[in-house]
């Protein structure tokens, strides 16, 4: 499993239950995100005072005290444009646009799937950092493009998706595993080599001539880093 | 009632009151003017005379003459002296209505007669009395009829009105008895009665469109229950049980593992049951596009499919996904998405292992057309309509419960609610073919393209 890394996407759920906190939190943290939780808006308002920013938020509806709504009113208000995505149960589609229409990124219904909420997360963080760069490499994750010291290089859409993967990583290690997962939607083993195939095309396009960014972790698995890690 | 009466009795007595005031009041003045014109005559014509009182009479006379139907009665004073200078005409009325011997001191109260004095000669005051007996007895009798047509009116008002008001109570008692007789179970009531003037039938239109709302709102509730009591009863039994015995003693990693993947199955199914649930009850779907969202079905098809991807791998069957063309759309992401899981969720169901189902979202003419094929025994015509239907059960797919059939009713309604059609075919690979088309934007009509 990837470890944690500082660089990686910092999130805050918002959520009054707290097997829902629990299992977010793990999953998450698992998936290589920093992820914090708090129980409802006020806590919220203040985890925003006190640790700064965060790269999402994870906003349940339906809270006592401080409603998700109010919440996020108060957080545009305050020129916030931190990007949210709200948890809700299924109200209609009045709720849900509204919750659109008061700043909100997207959102998900419980009971929801955790690979969807994941899913989700990786779009909006996408859109609000479109650009990821290592060293001289630029990852642009809405255009589709790659640039290695200002060349273009040509990707295929799987290759593409490896190095969003890696990119997005940090510099953490990535196993085979996840990134069957995450790349091919593949959960099981299919006993081929499809990933070490892929890694080094990715390699001959990117690393060949120049510093090499993609590393191997032996028996664990590939990570993107300037340097080599000791 | 009361209310009716005492005002209809003010407005028609008022009316009389009024009218008769008016009328005297007009005779009265017609009378006192006439009275001026008599003595006004006789001036100029005695002036015209020597002067005696033989003149004076002949001329009482003639104006007598022109005014048949009022008696009159002169009295003349020598200015001078105050004394009486003669009596001429209807004397007897001088005393009758007392008429007195010192000029310009009679004044008559008694309406109906008329008195003036004026000067006449160079030394002569002459009174005039006008008996109006003839008008008064006209007034009397023109007074009496209007009184009786005001109490006719009053009668008449107040009849009609109490028929009226009767009769209409009476239709709107029938009303109320249908409404109350009507159980809103059964089929539409029929509050309608005979004869009824159109504000009735408004009343009975209203009421029956209330009980089939009921009817309708008894029925949803009568769907929730019953697929809350069935569809949701199994999968928390099978989740209670196998947990239960589970923990009953200690087991291995492998056993844990087993039985944790195998909830998980059921409480995917459980999360899917209740938002079929919910959608197919949810009350008030309105179609205002104020509450639609813009989304890419082909992106939202990735992220949510996850599921029945899963369900799939599990059973051997391979999902394939195609897409071409804009899958832009705006409508209720979440019931459409659902609707499309339902459909691929159904085709792995009745799939063999080894099979495949092909879902296709097709974008490239105005509307969105999707398709799934499964290789299964695929769907006989006759049953094509009635699968649509909640409640519809085909004998089950091996391996699985005998459902509500509510996965197909959802999709039928959130598919109609877009505006959109699901048509129910044979597949080319020779199972079922389930084809939605869908209008980009909600659309109230059925098929219209935006």
């Amino acid at each position: 499993m990837s470890a944690v890394d500082v660089t990686a996407a910092r999130l805050l759920v918002v959520d009054d239950d707290p097997k829902l906190r629990g299992f977010v939190q793990q999953g998450l943290t698992e998936c290589g995100m920093h992820c914090e939780a708090v129980g409802s808006g006020d806590e919220a308002l203040e985890a925003l005072e006190n640790s700064g920013s965060y790269d999402l938020l994870l906003l349940d509806v339906m809270m006592p005290g401080l409603s998700g709504w109010e919440f996020l009113e108060e957080l545009r208000k305050r020129r916030d444009e931190t990007p949210v995505i709200f948890l809700t149960a299924r109200e209609g589609v009045e709720e849900r646009i509204k919750g659109l229409e008061l700043g909100a990124d997207d959102y998900v219904i419980k009971p929801f799937e955790f690979r969807e909420l994941l899913a989700r997360i990786h779009a909006v963080l996408r859109r609000h950092e479109p650009v990821l760069r290592t060293g001289d490499l630029v990852v642009d994750r809405l255009r589709q493009a790659v640039h290695r010291a200002g060349e273009a290089i040509d990707t295929t859409r799987k290759e593409f998706e490896l190095l969003c993967v890696l990119s997005e990583a940090r510099g953490a290690t990535v196993s085979r595993e996840e990134l069957l997962r995450l790349v091919w939607g593949i959960e099981f083993e299919p006993g081929t080599n499809v990933v070490e195939v892929l890694v080094a095309r990715l390699r001959r396009k990117l690393d060949r001539g120049r510093e090499p960014l993609i590393h191997t972790a032996v028996g664990r698995g590939y990570y993107l880093a300037e340097k080599e890690a000791t | 009632m009361r209310w009716a009466v005492v005002s209809t009795f003010l407005v028609v007595g008022s009316t009389w009151a009024l009218g008769t005031w008016f009328v005297r009041a007009s005779v009265e003045r017609e009378f006192n003017s006439l009275v001026q014109e008599e003595i006004h005559e006789m001036s100029v014509l005695f002036r015209t005379s020597d002067g005696g009182r033989s003149d004076f009479a002949r001329f009482a006379d003639q104006v007598r003459g022109e005014h048949p139907a009022n008696p009159m009665a002169w009295r003349v004073w020598e200015l001078e002296t105050g004394e009486i200078w003669g009596d001429f005409g209807a004397t007897r009325l001088l005393e009758e209505f007392q008429v007195n011997s010192s000029p310009g001191t009679t004044r008559i109260e008694r309406s109906g007669a008329g008195w003036k004095e004026e000067r006449i000669g160079d030394s002569l005051q002459a009174g005039l009395l006008l008996d109006g007996k003839a008008h008064t007895a006209v007034l009397a009798k023109f007074q009496a009829y209007f009184a009786v047509v005001a109490l006719v009116a009053v009668v008449l008002l107040i009849g009609g009105g109490a028929l009226f008001s009767r009769r209409t109570a009476s239709l709107l008692e029938q009303v109320a008895e249908r409404a109350r007789a009507a159980k809103p179970l059964r089929e539409s009531a029929d509050l309608s009665v005979e004869g009824a003037p159109e504000e009735i039938r408004d009343v009975s239109e209203a009421f029956e469109e209330l009980l089939a709302n009921i009817r309708n709102e008894q029925a949803r509730t009568k769907l929730l229950t019953a697929g809350i009591a069935h569809e949701m009863r199994s999968p928390i039994q099978n989740l209670l049980g196998e947990t239960e015995v589970t923990l009953m003693r200690e087991r291995d990693a492998s056993e844990y593992r087993r039985v944790l993947e195998s909830s998980y199955e059921e409480l995917c199914d459980l999360g899917r049951v209740i938002d079929n649930l919910v959608s197919l009850c949810s009350t008030g779907r309105d179609m205002d596009s104020a509450g639609t969202e813009s989304f890419d079905f082909g992106r939202e098809a990735d992220l949510q499919l996850g599921r029945e991807r899963r369900r799939a791998d599990r059973k051997g069957v391979e999902i394939r996904m195609q897409m071409t063309g804009d899958l832009l759309c705006e409508g209720d992401r979440h019931a459409l998405l659902l609707a499309v899981r339902n459909l691929v969720g159904n085709a792995i169901d009745w799939s063999p292992s080894g099979g495949a189902v092909d879902v296709t979202l097709d974008g490239r003419n105005g509307n969105l057309e999707i398709t799934v094929d499964d290789c299964g025994p695929g769907v006989r015509p006759e049953v094509r309509e009635e699968i649509l239907k909640p409640f519809y059960t085909a004998p089950p797919a091996e391996g699985r419960r005998a459902g509500f059939g509510l996965g197909l009713a959802l999709a039928k309604q959130a598919v109609a609610a877009q505006g959109g059609a699901i048509e129910v075919a044979d597949s080319p690979v020779g199972g079922a073919r389930f084809q939605v088309r869908l209008p980009r934007r909600e659309s109230a009509e059925s098929g219209s393209v935006v």
